[in-house]
């Protein structure tokens, strides 16, 4: 983002305290692609809709676009799975995927 | 458009991180006074009490989603005619046809760029004024 700079020192705090939110979700992420691989439930895969869907709708807004792609991709393998057109092992690599670009991300 | 022209919104967004950054960049970057809630029930009784010239709605929301929620305001006397954008994920096409068939005179995507988002309220609400007969 390209602003004043008090308005950018703003931003930056708001955007720390979102990657340190959303690096909190990896474990449930991790968690959820493993119950995926053995089954899951109906819960499990409404969770990741909700979280996928969340991340895809915000990461980019703090220039976290790496993030919000595989976020992307993560919430149309879910569609795609409630369309009868992936497995749940192909949502489940997805979710991991991205799981690991929030790992990289500093 | 002069600042005092600029709308009153209320902004409608669950997630607290993006509600931050909206209300910043409206607020600091466009020169909007923006009032903001974080869900659909509680939009219903800020936007009676404040009536806002504009209301920015999130979709996905818990407990009332953003479809509810614009349905809910349609039957208030106070807040029918207040004019709704939703600001949501869901771009896909048959998604946003529903939307602006549900009376939603815009859509701002997300995720969106904080320093386009006030330019382009700007630009939303200049077309509705412009629609509705209204100086722009």
């Amino acid at each position: 983002m390209n602003a004043p700079r008090e308005i950018q020192v703003k931003f930056d705090d708001v955007r720390s305290g979102y990657l340190t939110r959303t690096k909190t979700v990896r474990a449930r992420l991790e968690k959820l692609a493993d119950l995926l691989k053995t089954g899951g439930d109906e819960e499990t895969i409404e969770e990741i809709e909700e979280i996928v869907h969340r991340i895809a709708g915000s990461a980019g807004t703090f220039g976290l676009s790496k993030i919000g792609e595989q976020a992307a991709r993560a919430e149309r393998a879910a569609l795609a799975l409630r369309r009868g057109k992936a497995s749940r092992s192909e949502l489940a690599v997805a979710v991991k995927k991205l799981s690991a670009v929030i790992g990289t991300v500093k | 458009m002069t600042d005092a022209a600029l709308p009153r919104l209320l902004l409608v967004e669950d997630d607290p991180d993006i509600r931050e950054v909206a209300v910043m960049a409206l607020e600091d970057l466009g020169g909007f006074v923006v009032y903001a809630c974080e869900d659909g029930r509680e939009a219903l009784d800020r936007a009676q009490s404040l009536r806002p010239d504009l209301i920015i709605l999130d979709w996905m929301m818990p407990g009332m989603n953003g479809g509810e929620t614009l349905a809910r305001l349609r039957k208030l006397e106070a807040t029918r005619d207040i004019p709704i954008v939703f600001m949501t994920a869901k771009v896909r096409s048959d998604e946003t046809a529903r939307m602006l068939a549900l009376g939603a005179i815009d859509i701002v995507p997300k995720p969106f760029d904080p320093i386009a988002l006030p330019v382009r309220l700007r630009q939303i609400w200049k077309r509705y004024l412009a629609r509705e007969g209204g100086v722009s």
